[in-house]
Parts: structure tokens; C-alpha cells; sequence
């Protein structure tokens, strides 16, 4: 049996008031899947749990085995994040950011620069590689954010919110750069309040409510416990959620 | 210096990441760019005149400038406290780059040490530009 790209069981946290509850969830490698759920749902908290950015009270976390708590530099070593509003320093241009960033993964400088410039080509960001950051577009960030999280070449992918703010063409270049990352093998998760973007690029989508995962499966399983053959993620999403 | 101890990911390659920020945040473009430059060298060659006039010039020690010795010290302590725990809060709350640097497989103790590093060079670099005019007269002159 092939190991999970994510286990995470029993995950609990609370800050003032308890957001996660007991999560358990497992996400298979090789796959797209979405996370999605109503504000204050637990998605980023558990994303930042599982990124080693937030400490869980309880439960387990495993990355393809790695036990996320008890060996963090292990599993963080083949992830990488990249939250709603990714940091850039603004007066680096892409090509230093990522060899920044690239050293962080302890990269050899040599494999890095050129792994930075076929990222770069790739999210057509080569005619900028020597701008400064500072004057750039959202969408245009979000890109060197995302050259950045694959430079190191994560097995696991886990992004929150990729695609707000972006303009068509910007988020048809992430989508397409995330398809990618899937049929190189790699595990990608993405929390998103697009619903149509999930029910389009997920191969597995999970709704997560009130600290707890409420189904979970493809869209045509969701279908199916749903009770409704027709039925829209997003009348599937009102159902589940309104009744949470 | 070993390889290992600047290697990409290592505390002394953050802690010169540090510094190369803090150099790319100086102004750019225009005279601000060289307004600093020109202000310290200014005050440092003010306090070497200061210094050549009184070179022979015995300076008392009185217990009043001791007094203001002292205050002054305390004075420019707590400006450095400031400067310190508004670095810190900038560090922690504003720059936004501690989850991309938590978020690496790097030891957080490493990152904080760096950071911590880079506010505290920050300030002693503005406060030893202030205290050029009198070090510097002081090293050269041996007066007072």
C-alpha cells in the first residue's frame, strides 16, 4: 500500500475557542485535493498545523510517514507553503528571491540557479528575473511566490486561497502550473472559496466545518452521499455547511 | 572560516541575508541615496575639528559633566531600547517572512538568532555612526 502524502488523526486546537476538533483526514499521493469550508472552518489553522507554523494541541501529522511533530525539519523538508498573502522581499528581484529561498532548502547554489531559471521561463517570469519585486502586480507576485514554493521541488504542494486576486490569465497560469505539479506525481492541496475551481481541479475534495471534516471524496462521491446526481459542489457545499 | 559555516541554510548565510536586506532597504534613487553618507562624514569631520581644536586644551572632569556623561548614556540606552523593541515588533508582526523562514527545515532557533542578529547590527551601526566624532578623535589624537 502506498504511504499517504498526508495522515493527520485526532488534530486538535483551540485558541480562544476550540477551532479544530479531533480532525482525522488522509490525502493520497499523486493527487489535487481541495479543502474547502466556511470562514472560520479550521482550513488554514489545519494547513499551518500541518506546515509546522502553528503547534497542534494534540493528534498526529504525518507527511509521506514522517511524523510532522516528532521529526518537523524531515517534513518540512518536502513540503512547501504558500499562504494567501505570500511574502516577497520587495527589494529582491525573482532571481535573488529564489536563490534565497532555494538556500533555505540547503540547495546547491549551481542546481538552484538553474532550476530558478526553468521555473522562471516556465511561469514566464524570465524578462523580470532582475526586476525589484516592489512595482509588481498581485498575480505577478503570486507567481514568484509560486517559483519559489516549487524551486526545491516539494513532494507536497499546499497553498491557501492561490487564486484571489488574480485576473483570468493569472489564475490560468497557477491552475495549469498546479495541474502540472499532479501528473509529475507530486501532491498538491489548495483551500479555496471558488468553488467552480474545485469542482474543476480537484480530484478529491474535502469540506471541513466547525473543526471537523464532514465528507470527503470526489465530486461524483459527493454526489452520491449528497443524494443528489445533479447537484452542483456549491449546492452540496450549502447543504453540508448550512446544516454544520 | 569553514565552508559549512556559510553554507546556504547555515545561521551565518541568514544572518548575512540580514544584512544584504538591510543594505537593499537604503534609499535608491536621488539624494537621499547619498544624504546619510554625507551627514555622517560631515559629523565625523565636525568632531575631528572639535578634537584638533582642544587637543591641548585639558578637559577637568567635573562631577556636573559626569552627571550629564551619565545622562546622556542613559538617554541614548533607552533610544536603543526603542529602536530595539520596534525592530523586534517589525521582525515578529510586519515583515510577514517568518512563515516562509519557519516553514523551511531550518532550526526556528537559528532564524530567531539571525533576526535577532540583524535588529541589533541595525542599531549599532547608527549608533556607532553617532559616535564617530568622538571615537574617532579619541583613536587618533589620544585627547581627552
Amino acid at each position: 500500500m502506498n504511504t499517504p502524502a498526508l495522515s493527520i488523526s485526532g488534530l486538535a486546537k483551540s485558541f480562544d475557542k476550540p477551532v479544530i476538533t479531533g480532525l482525522d483526514m488522509e490525502i493520497a499521493a499523486g493527487q489535487l485535493y481541495a479543502l474547502l469550508g466556511p470562514n472560520g472552518a479550521g482550513k488554514t489553522t489545519t494547513l499551518r498545523m500541518v506546515t509546522g507554523l502553528t503547534r497542534p494541541d494534540a493528534g498526529t501529522i504525518r507527511i509521506f510517514g514522517i511524523d510532522a511533530r516528532a521529526d518537523p525539519i524531515a517534513a518540512k523538508a518536502i513540503t512547501a507553503w504558500l499562504p494567501d498573502e505570500p511574502m516577497l522581499y520587495d527589494k529582491l528581484t525573482p532571481s535573488e528571491y529564489l536563490a534565497f529561498v532555494a538556500g533555505l532548502w540547503r540547495m546547491e547554489p549551481k542546481h538552484a540557479a538553474a532550476e530558478a531559471e526553468r521555473l522562471l521561463h516556465w511561469l514566464d517570469l524570465w524578462a523580470e528575473r532582475d526586476t525589484r519585486c516592489e512595482g509588481f502586480s498581485r498575480g505577478m507576485k503570486q507567481k514568484v511566490a509560486l517559483a519559489a514554493a516549487l524551486i526545491h521541488d516539494p513532494q507536497l504542494l499546499i497553498l491557501d486561497e492561490p487564486l484571489t486576486g488574480l485576473d483570468a490569465n493569472m489564475a490560468r497560469a497557477v491552475k495549469d502550473a498546479l495541474r502540472a505539479q499532479v501528473d509529475a506525481g507530486k501532491t498538491v492541496i489548495v483551500t479555496t472559496h471558488i468553488l467552480e475551481v474545485a469542482e474543476r481541479m480537484a480530484d478529491r475534495i474535502g469540506i471541513i466545518a466547525g473543526g471537523k471534516l464532514l465528507i470527503e471524496g470526489s465530486l461524483a462521491e459527493l454526489r452520491d452521499r449528497a443524494g443528489s446526481e445533479g447537484m452542483s459542489l456549491e449546492d452540496i457545499f450549502i447543504r453540508l455547511t448550512g446544516d454544520a | 572560516m569553514s565552508a559549512a559555516a556559510i553554507a546556504p541554510g547555515s545561521f551565518l548565510w541568514l544572518a548575512r541575508h540580514e544584512l544584504f536586506l538591510a543594505w537593499r532597504n537604503r534609499p535608491r534613487r536621488g539624494a537621499r541615496r547619498w544624504l546619510g553618507f554625507v551627514f555622517v562624514a560631515c559629523w565625523l569631520a565636525f568632531g575631528c575639528w572639535i578634537g584638533w581644536l582642544l587637543r591641548h586644551t585639558p578637559i577637568p572632569q567635573y562631577p556636573p559633566m559626569l552627571v550629564g556623561a551619565l545622562v546622556g548614556s542613559i538617554l541614548a540606552f533607552t533610544f536603543m531600547t526603542t529602536q530595539a523593541m520596534i525592530g523586534s515588533q517589525q521582525t515578529l508582526y510586519e515583515s510577514g517572512d517568518l512563515a516562509l523562514l519557519f516553514t523551511a527545515p531550518l532550526e526556528p532557533r537559528s532564524v530567531l538568532l539571525a533576526k535577532l542578529l540583524g535588529i541589533a547590527g541595525a542599531i549599532g551601526l547608527t549608533y556607532t555612526a553617532l559616535l564617530l566624532p568622538i571615537v574617532v578623535p579619541v583613536a587618533v589624537l589620544g585627547h581627552p
